[in-house]
């Protein structure tokens, strides 16, 4: 066995290796006699034939195509060991020659990381403050979702629920497509259609509802910004027509910069009696607040810890953008393309706890499979670049788990469902016990305390004077994560 | 009958690969040939020395028909014959590795 080695970029190695005849035919001998037990040569026993006439039989290359399945991995991972590369995956084989035979395998190395000048990462924090506003919006969310609506006999106030007939017309719409079956029902009405058009030739109608519900909200921006405020006022069976531009930046690129025209006619209005906010209220609402002022304070809890978790979330988002900005990293295709994989396997999960299949999946959405995988490969190369710095971080800052943190890890991980069956919760723990579930928690323990680690560096920079030395930066901020975190 | 009509085909089975090795091969042959043409066949068609030739017909073997509601007929006969060579002489379509 001889063996040259190519450096190609990407973090990989090309192995050339070009094995004897001898060492060729024991694999052929090896094949033939895995074949021979299974083939069926007439005038013979299964595993008697010879081997001269077992050849005969069957397909040329046969013998030579098994001989390699055993061959490659053997010679790959030899040429691999001799040569003493770091392997991460599985190497790519091709074969160069049959005579003498040369296998070339592209081997994933292991990836270099270099994080360039990661402690001097600054980041400025923003505190999260709940407004007043945000506060009274939930509140109304709530008072509206526990009242029912009720028909009422007045004009259109802003809140109502109205049902409506309409039909709207644009000006320069783009053409209709055939296939877009929700607008091409519109031409049947073709009286309509055709007076309309005597009028201005490019006009089309592009909407056609009958008992068409609908929120009158200010902010609301379909089917146009200030429908809303045009329908205001209208009472039961009345007719409304009017005209609405559309502003340029409309997020229906089709509409923008439009002119529009809108025929209503009113059916129904359904208001909501409000109740006050009050303690009495703050009692029916959930499980019962004690009063509104603990109803209030509940929200406003759950808001400003939900903000917070954004403003962190966006923070470290931001943090590990910087790093991997200044950092250099070399990595293997395989590495994105096992993540892929993994990304695929918790689809298909998913799919499969919603009780449907992958397959019956991509057919109703109209994609395959390899849109999807290449649709997931800028979030898999992501996440292949965010474990790798993690990784080197975790290495560089030397940081380990503690049993106690796995331990709580694993048992908030698996601790989600409480009212799992006993069945599940017997699942449950043999998996924390497993050693896999341990060394991924461990893992992630790690990942997350890395994270940390950098939000504090990048958050010391900005509380800490600027003035501070680099030098002396590198170490405080490393240490004070430690000793926070444990 | 002219010599190439002689031999019809080699016979590979598990008894024929080992009766070659010790120098007896296995042939189909057309019914009407004797030993004498035999020997001559192999001698002009593998350059050997054959030493003894035996020969013997093999009968056709009962067959049934589910078409033809079950009626029994027969394959055809064939001959056969084992050709001895003189030691050491070998014939290369039998070979075995």
């Amino acid at each position: 066995m001889k063996v040259s080695t190519e450096r190609i970029p990407d973090s990989q190695i090309v192995l050339n290796i070009e094995v004897d005849d001898d060492e060729f035919e024991v694999h052929k001998n090896r094949a033939y006699k895995k074949i021979v037990q299974q083939a069926n040569v007439p005038g013979f026993r299964k595993g008697k034939a010879p081997r001269r006439v077992l050849e005969q039989v069957l397909k040329p290359g046969a013998l030579v195509e098994e001989a390699l399945e055993t061959l490659v991995p053997e010679f790959t991972a030899k040429a691999i060991q001799s040569e003493g590369i770091e392997a991460v995956g599985q190497p790519t084989v091709e074969i160069e020659q049959e005579a003498p035979l040369i296998v070339k395998a592209t081997v994933p190395l292991k990836p270099t990381v270099d994080l360039g000048d990661y402690q001097s990462v600054r980041v400025a924090w923003e505190e999260s403050n709940v407004t007043e506003d945000e506060i009274t919006e939930v509140l109304e969310n709530m008072q509206r979702d526990g009242t029912p609506w009720e028909p009422v006999d007045r004009a259109i106030e802003m809140g109502d629920m109205v049902t409506l007939k309409l039909e709207a017309w644009g000006t320069g719409l783009p053409p209709l497509e055939p296939d877009e079956n929700t607008i091409s029902n519109e031409d049947i009405p073709a009286d309509s259609d055709e007076d309309k058009t005597d009028n201005t030739t490019d006009e089309r109608q592009f909407m056609n509802e009958d008992d068409w519900t609908y929120y009158p909200r200010p902010e609301s921006e379909f089917p146009a910004p200030g429908f809303s405020d045009a329908i205001i006022g209208m009472s039961q069976n009345e007719e409304r027509e009017f005209n609405i531009a559309i502003p340029k930046d409309h997020s229906i690129e089709d509409l923008a910069g439009k002119e529009t025209r809108y025929k209503v006619t009113l059916k129904e209005i359904k208001g909501q009696d409000l109740a006050p906010m009050d303690d009495e209220w703050a009692k029916g609402i959930g499980e019962g607040y004690e009063s509104f002022d603990a109803l209030k304070l509940s929200v406003t809890e759950d808001l400003s810890s939900r903000k917070e978790e954004e403003v962190k979330q966006n923070y470290e988002t931001e943090v590990l953008k910087q790093v991997i900005e200044g950092a250099t990293l070399e990595f293997a295709p395989i590495m994105v393309n096992q993540e892929i994989e993994h990304l695929l396997r918790t689809q298909a999960e998913r799919l499969r706890s919603m009780g449907m299949e992958l397959e019956s999946y991509l057919s109703m959405s109209g994609t395959t499979i390899e849109d999807m995988v290449e649709q997931m490969r800028p979030d898999a190369e992501s996440r292949v670049t965010n474990s790798l710095i993690l990784g080197q971080v975790i290495e560089e800052e030397s940081i380990e788990a503690t049993e106690d943190e796995i331990q709580t890890e694993l048992e908030r991980v698996t601790g989600l469902d409480e009212n799992a069956t006993p069945e599940q919760q017997e699942q449950m723990k043999q998996l924390i016990e497993s050693e896999e579930a341990r060394t991924s928690v461990q893992r992630s323990v790690k990942q997350r305390k890395a994270m940390d680690s950098l939000v504090t560096i990048a958050r010391d920079g900005t509380t800490k004077a600027d003035n501070t030395k680099e030098g002396e930066d590198t170490n405080s901020p490393t240490e004070d994560s430690e000793t926070t975190d444990k | 009958m002219h010599p190439l009509e002689v031999l019809r085909r080699p016979v590979v089975t598990e008894k024929s690969v080992l009766m070659a090795e010790e120098g007896k091969y296995v042939f189909q042959t057309h019914p009407n040939a004797n030993k004498m043409q035999i020997k001559e066949a192999v001698t002009q068609a593998f350059e050997v020395t054959v030493l003894k030739v035996n020969t013997l017909t093999m009968p056709g073997k009962r067959r049934r028909s589910r078409q033809r509601g079950g009626w029994e007929s027969r394959s055809k006969a064939w001959k056969k014959a084992i050709v001895t060579l003189a030691p050491g002489e070998r014939i290369e379509l039998f070979e075995s590795p």
